[in-house]
């Protein structure tokens, strides 16, 4: 009877340890999971930023890149000063992980191809500030603008439009619509950063972060359920103060004309570029309302993607970024729309 | 509701808790399963609990009559539960009952005066009350046996009334439309109606229908408790995609006390939930990407007949056949251990129908409930194997172009049935019979892997939208096949999907056993769980689609 009990005792504490063993072996096999650690940690005005001096890589089965952060947290292999010494043209990059370039290395970015091209034209040094972070939304990028990308004394500011930022605008409350005047919300919006932080102090962490498929995959959908939670609930949040579902975009039109109307009072052009939804293979849908698009003469890729369907411009296996073939063709059409402008 | 949805996962706890609590108190815990019943369905879409209630109502006390009861104090209890069920129906819209963040924007008072369907249908009903209760006393006075049978009739005709009006009205409407058209060239004025086919319509009408059968057979005592037999009717695992069940199964376990059931039976049942999540979400849905690939643009008249690969459209017609199985086999695994928690017990509806090797096989192993309900209320009291080859080969037709019916309203679905009745004809005629114990264990083989061919095709004629899929499906699979690049991909794409469905059926097979795992060693099952678990985690489709049998 001692022993049975013993067994079973014994049996509870294996079965999670061979179901870990278990679960990595599959999806090595069976599923190999794109690892795509992110260093990100709490910004001083509320929202997530890339840890600086950090270099690290992005496994997926379709492509490994390297990721390396400078002193100020951008995307690059060279520290830029708020002052521009250099007299240099420069560009402000506000996005996502589309803006950050995801899924290539960093002379492959359309940000990166874009300052060669766009140097080239002007005959003159350009920097691109690379100030994206993955998983923001329009709010973000506002805030990131405001507190950061104005101290560079930006000539021209590329924000992108992403088919998500309407979610994640009401995910992150950081704004709301009051009387009809966008006015500030919540004072932070740090999404499972303050766990990452803690959990990142331990070696093992970051050992599965960067390594385990099946830390990936739980990781992943854990994200997927809280989000899904946060949207469900800041949307009740809404209905119950009055402003209706269609609320969501005007929400997002808002935040992104104060962000326009920013940047053109600090003197500084401003393109915004959406990025297309991938449907399928050669199907790329706009998600970007069309008014918007007027208003904003922003720039739309669809018709630049399709016609290079035959190409591969998304990754497939992974979170779905640009190859390096779509970032060639990104960045190409953004030089022609930045010369238009 | 359906049982991929985390609001079912939520709604299985409550219930389940509640009626282990009430498990001493037969009545109790019967009315918890109405409850409970009728929530699930009514959390989809609550109109049409009304038929179910009609359904119900009817069948109890025609049951009773049929039963041989002359006085049916009980009855009673058939008309409270219908006005009740209608003025529940007139204060409508239950959604918000349901859907507790949606704001009352008118008062209860203004909800109920606006309901002008709501009024129609107690108008309607209390008319028929009324009509109903002057026939009555002169139907009472009929000799037993003519009554008998006049109450049967009317319980039939009732049931099939629903049917027939929600389900196939605008399909008949339509097609008289098109007869005249061709035949005398004039088009009559627009006469179908926008009709919205309740869920389930088809399994519990026939639930109903055979319980009624069963009585005047004297093969089942009528119910004598409204309660029990409503929550036989709605039972919410089956309620909507079957099994559908029969009176002499499923009534007996709602009147005796039930026990919680024991490890084995937890086993079982946690077992078939796993196992039907894994055929639905895993091998149906990512099997219904690749038919929709391959389908869609034929659906759509896109796709000219030289474009398309024949060996695409033959892996097209495989992936089909998976996914409909693991759909609807899927729900049904899912039903009966969802039942088997509740201490509950469920027919088996699937037997490893793609290793049949004959017509006959395939039907004693698919969608078995229904293939033995058309057998016992339909093929044999058309005659069965009675009288002379004609007369077998009438029956199995008019039973299949029935069956096929069933499924759908759609001249398709016909022909399916007819299809799978010439099957059964043919094969009978050449009196090929694969279950004779001493058939050769090779040319069975082979004639499973020739027979899995026929059910492929009929497949096709299920799942093809019009007559030119169909003809652009045969032409390019015998005159335009190849082994391309595109074939091979879209066919590694399906076995990565399914190979562990293979695996597992030759398992079943050769242990013959649905369960083989009962048996087996501790380390497997833990192995095969946990198979089970990360292929849900990593491998489900996104986007969860609706089981295919819900439109049915």
């Amino acid at each position: 009877m001692h022993s049975k009990k013993i067994k079973i005792v014994l049996l509870l504490l294996l079965l999670p340890i061979w179901f870990v063993f278990f679960g990595e072996a599959y999806l090595r096999l069976i599923k190999p999971q794109p690892i795509l650690p992110r260093y990100i940690m709490s910004g001083d005005f509320g929202i997530r930023v890339n840890i600086p001096s950090v270099e690290y890589e992005h496994k997926t089965p379709d492509y490994t890149v390297t990721l390396k952060t400078n002193n100020k947290g951008l995307r690059a292999n060279n520290e830029i000063p708020y002052d521009n010494n250099n007299k240099a043209y420069r560009v402000v990059l506000l996005g996502d992980s589309f803006g950050m370039g995801y899924g290539v290395n960093l002379e492959d970015t359309f940000s990166e191809k874009y300052r060669v091209q766009l140097e080239l034209i002007l005959k003159r040094p350009v920097e691109l500030i690379n100030l994206a972070v993955s998983g923001f939304g329009t709010a973000e990028q506002l805030l990131m603008f405001e507190n950061e990308g104005v101290r560079y004394k930006p000539d021209l500011v590329i924000s992108t439009w992403h088919d998500t930022d309407p979610e994640e605008n009401i995910r992150s409350k950081l704004f709301k619509l009051e009387n009809g005047e966008l006015v500030r919300d919540a004072k932070a919006y740090l999404p499972g950063v303050k766990q990452r932080e803690f959990l990142f102090k331990y070696p093992l962490f970051r050992y599965l972060a960067e390594n385990s498929h099946l830390y990936n995959l739980l990781r992943g959908r854990a994200a997927s359920w809280v989000k899904r939670l946060l949207l469900f609930r800041n949307k009740q949040s809404l209905q119950s103060t009055g402003s209706n579902t269609s609320g969501d975009s005007e929400l997002t039109s808002q935040i992104l004309s104060r962000l326009n109307s920013e940047i053109k009072d600090s003197g500084a052009k401003h393109i915004i570029m959406s990025i297309p939804e991938k449907k399928s293979r050669g199907s790329y849908i706009e998600t970007m309302p069309i008014e918007l698009i007027e208003k904003y003469n922003a720039l739309t890729l669809t018709q630049t993607l399709s016609e290079n369907s035959e190409q591969l411009l998304y990754w497939e296996l992974s979170h779905g970024h640009f190859t390096p073939y779509g970032c060639n063709l990104v960045a190409g059409a953004l030089l022609t729309h930045t010369l238009a402008e | 509701m359906i049982f991929t949805s985390f609001d079912f996962l939520i709604f299985l706890v409550v219930v389940f808790a509640g009626y282990w609590t009430l498990q001493k108190h037969i009545v109790y815990r019967n009315l918890l399963v109405l409850l409970a019943s009728y929530f699930f369905y009514g959390y989809w879409d609550p109109r049409f609990l009304f038929l179910i209630a009609i359904s119900t109502s009817i069948d109890f006390y025609c049951g009773q009559i049929i039963g041989g009861r002359k006085q049916v104090g009980s009855g009673w209890y058939s008309v409270f539960f219908l006005i009740a069920s209608a003025i529940l129906f007139l204060i409508l819209p239950l959604e918000q009952l349901v859907s507790p963040f949606v704001q009352l924007d008118s008062s209860l008072l203004e909800t109920i005066l606006s309901n002008t369907l709501g009024w129609q249908v107690l108008t309607g009903l209390v008319i028929c009350l009324l009509v109903v209760s002057r026939i009555l006393p002169f139907l009472k006075r009929l000799p037993i046996n003519q009554r008998r049978k006049c109450f049967l009739i009317i319980s039939i005709v009732s049931n099939l009334s629903i049917l027939g009006f929600f389900k196939y009205f605008n399909f008949f409407a339509q097609s008289l439309i098109d007869v005249s058209n061709v035949l005398f060239g004039f088009t009559p004025s627009d006469i179908t109606l926008n009709i919205i086919l309740p869920v389930g319509i088809s399994f519990y009408t026939f639930q109903t229908i055979s319980y009624s059968v069963d009585i005047y057979r004297k093969e089942l005592k009528p119910s004598k408790n409204f309660i029990e037999f409503a929550a036989f009717v709605s039972f919410f695992p089956q309620l909507v995609a079957g099994p559908i069940e029969r009176g002499k199964n499923l009534l007996p376990q709602f009147q005796k006390r039930l026990y919680f059931p024991d490890k084995n039976e937890l086993a079982d049942a946690v077992w078939l939930i796993f196992w039907g999540f894994f055929k639905k979400l895993v091998i149906a849905d990512n099997a219904a990407k690749i038919v929709n690939e391959i389908f869609g643009p034929l659906d759509s008249g896109m796709s000219s007949v030289a474009s398309i690969d024949g060996g695409v459209l033959l892996i097209g017609v495989y992936a089909f056949a998976i996914q409909i199985y693991c759909d609807f086999s899927g729900y049904t695994d899912i039903a009966r251990g969802v039942a088997k928690l509740f201490g509950i017990n469920l027919m088996v509806n699937f037997n490893l129908p793609y290793f049949a090797a004959d017509p006959s096989s395939f039907w004693r192993r698919w969608h078995i409930s229904l293939s033995s309900w058309l057998r016992d209320y339909l093929y044999i009291p058309l005659g069965g194997n009675r009288g002379g080859s004609f007369f077998i080969y009438r029956n199995l037709t008019i039973t299949m172009l029935l069956g096929g019916l069933w499924h759908g309203a759609s001249w398709n679905f016909v022909l399916w049935g007819a299809f799978h009745g010439l099957l059964l004809s043919v094969y009978r005629a050449f009196n090929i019979d694969t279950e004779t114990p001493n058939y050769p264990k090779l040319k069975r083989v082979l004639m499973t892997i020739l027979f899995f061919q026929f059910t492929c095709f009929g497949w096709l004629l299920f799942r093809a939208q019009n007559l030119d899929t169909i003809e652009h499906f045969v032409v390019n699979i015998f005159t335009n096949f190849s082994l391309s690049d595109e074939t091979l991909n879209y066919a590694s794409r399906l076995l990565y999907y399914c190979w562990f469905l293979f695996v597992f059926q030759f398992y079943q097979l050769f242990k013959n056993n649905l369960l083989p795992l009962k048996n087996a060693s501790l380390f497997i099952k833990v192995n095969v769980y946990f198979f089970i678990i990360m292929g849900l985690i990593a491998l489900s489709a996104k986007g969860g689609k609706e089981f295919i049998y819900f439109a049915f």
